[in-house]
């Protein structure tokens, strides 16, 4: 069940999403994880309506992700959206295969440390990422697809 | 024009700072607009502190300038408007737009200076 890219971002569907990378990758569908954003209509609403007529959209909650990533449904042309390692972890602890994460941005908010212009982690997030990543999962920091992929084992030293 | 107007401008980066200074180059502020980046502030910040202007201020009318439709500080403005009949959000943000902002504010009811300040943006997207 290859995704085509699996992205952490606190801000969720924005421009860098649907302007920067579904033209990249010329996806065809966008799933938005957020258990916040599926119990509230509105934000709902107001996500999808940023997303083009021609790409597929559609939120889920982490149980819903689950069962689709249980599924053998083609996800070689989506990209799925969640806003932290915690979403992952979640995921992870329901034995789904995670390989590769893009981690697109993660915005300064107080309690967080800088680590990179785009990626501000609080201690818990750290941890968080850490049991990731020693559950297998290989994660690179990339807010657009022309800059540069960074390992994040480099920035958090996790090896 | 009866009601009193706030006006603040949400961009990306510095882009609304310069935004504002070229347009007060061209006409002069009737309305002061507050500047809020993303690159500064967390957007939680930024709703906290319009929000609880808009609180303050209850018998004006807020209009929230922004750059991207659909990008991160749309959204934002969209939650600040959640709700309120008083706050109003533009997207596509650009000089004749605030421009007319300052020009008309003070002259025309609300909802005209809204379609005013709309038109005359699009007016300023020309090709030849």
């Amino acid at each position: 069940m290859p995704i085509q890219l699996f992205r952490i971002d606190d801000r969720l569907i924005h421009g860098q999403v649907v302007i920067g990378w579904v033209n990249h990758l010329h996806s065809k569908e966008i799933i938005l994880c957020d258990d916040s954003v599926w119990e509230n209509e509105w934000e709902k609403e107001l996500y999808l309506s940023v997303i083009p007529e021609t790409i597929k959209a559609r939120v889920l909650n982490t149980d819903h992700m689950v069962d689709l990533l249980l599924t053998d449904y083609d996800l070689s042309r989506t990209i799925i959206v969640a806003n932290s390692p915690f979403t992952i972890e979640s995921l992870i602890e329901r034995k789904i295969p995670i390989s590769e994460i893009n981690i697109g941005g993660i915005h300064f908010k107080e309690g967080r440390n800088k680590y990179l212009p785009y990626l501000y982690l609080s201690e818990e997030e750290v941890s968080s990422f850490r049991r990731c990543y020693e559950a297998g999962v290989k994660f690179s920091c990339q807010d657009m697809p022309e800059n540069k992929k960074i390992p994040l084992e480099k920035i958090l030293n996790l090896n | 024009m009866s009601a009193k107007i706030n006006c603040y401008l949400i961009t990306h980066g510095d882009l609304g700072e310069y935004l504002i200074k070229i347009s007060s180059n061209l006409v002069t502020n009737t309305v002061p607009i507050a500047f809020y980046s993303n690159k500064n502030l967390a957007l939680e910040k930024i709703e906290e502190k319009i929000s609880s202007e808009i609180a303050s201020k209850k018998s004006y009318k807020h209009l929230v300038f922004v750059d991207l439709a659909g990008g991160s500080c749309w959204m934002l403005a969209n939650r600040i408007k959640k709700n309120n009949d008083d706050v109003s959000v533009i997207s596509g943000v650009n000089i004749p737009m605030l421009v007319s902002f300052q020009v008309n504010c003070c002259r025309m009811e609300w909802e005209d200076l809204l379609v005013k300040i709309v038109e005359d943006g699009k007016k300023g997207i020309d090709r030849r």
